[in-house]
């Protein structure tokens, strides 16, 4: 695949803000230590253990496909991996 | 070069004492080749010098395409219990690399341990992925990326 460059649509954007979003401060470790959060519009929308239970509810609560929501593993901060 | 991003969060837990504890982590972007040759949605990973095979949680294993090489392979960690284990199997996956600037890797074939379970992170690890590019580290000027190593002429 040849590494030709394009702009980024404002939906992708959107996408990769939130696929960057690490929250405030250390709520995210203080709430979601070992499981799934989707993210939208740098807001958690859902979360769970179940990534697909966590893709499908914030689905449903934004009216977004599945693919266009962001979702990201939280660790649990004794994991030194 | 694909530009990889720090994440820093201080974080202060009853886990350890309140101590405060810094966590430091290199985060890349990464999207796999599904069965019908379409590309997965782009996920977050983690890059883990130390880990010498990627690791993928069973949602997203499920959904791209794979070569199985190995059934019910334990992945373990810093602890080697059989408790402590994760059942996974051992296969073969296809994904590229990106960034935020829209550069990408080619599509790279890499082993991966694909989890029985979702309830551990996406990691990318050496076989494959790190051990063909130059990992540039330089967390004191926020910079870090992989790149290309040339072929000798």
């Amino acid at each position: 695949m040849p590494n030709r460059k394009r702009k980024f649509t404002k939906k992708e954007k959107q996408y990769l803000e939130d696929l960057n979003y690490d929250g405030e401060g250390d709520e995210f470790y203080s709430k979601y230590q070992n499981m799934w959060i989707a993210v939208v519009n740098k807001q958690v929308v859902a979360y769970g253990e179940d990534l697909h239970e966590v893709e499908e509810e914030a689905s449903r609560k934004t009216g977004k496909p599945q693919e266009e929501i962001a979702v990201q593993f939280i660790e649990s901060i004794g994991s030194v991996f | 070069m694909i530009n990889l991003r720090f994440k820093t969060k201080l974080v202060t837990s009853e886990q350890y004492g309140y101590v405060p504890t810094k966590i430091i982590r290199l985060i890349a972007k990464v999207r796999f080749l599904k069965a019908d040759n379409s590309l997965s949605k782009a996920y977050r990973a983690l890059v883990d010098t130390g880990a010498h095979t990627s690791t993928i949680p069973a949602t997203i294993w499920k959904e791209i395409k794979f070569t199985t090489k190995t059934e019910d392979a334990w992945l373990s960690g810093i602890n080697d219990r059989p408790e402590c284990r994760v059942l996974s199997s051992i296969a073969d996956v296809e994904g590229l690399l990106l960034d935020d600037e829209n550069n990408h890797t080619k599509l790279l074939q890499f082993s991966s341990f694909l989890t029985k379970t979702d309830r551990t992170p996406l990691l990318l690890g050496v076989a494959g992925i790190l051990e063909n590019y130059r990992l540039h580290w330089d967390y004191q000027s926020n910079i870090a990326y992989l790149q290309k190593k040339r072929k000798k002429q």
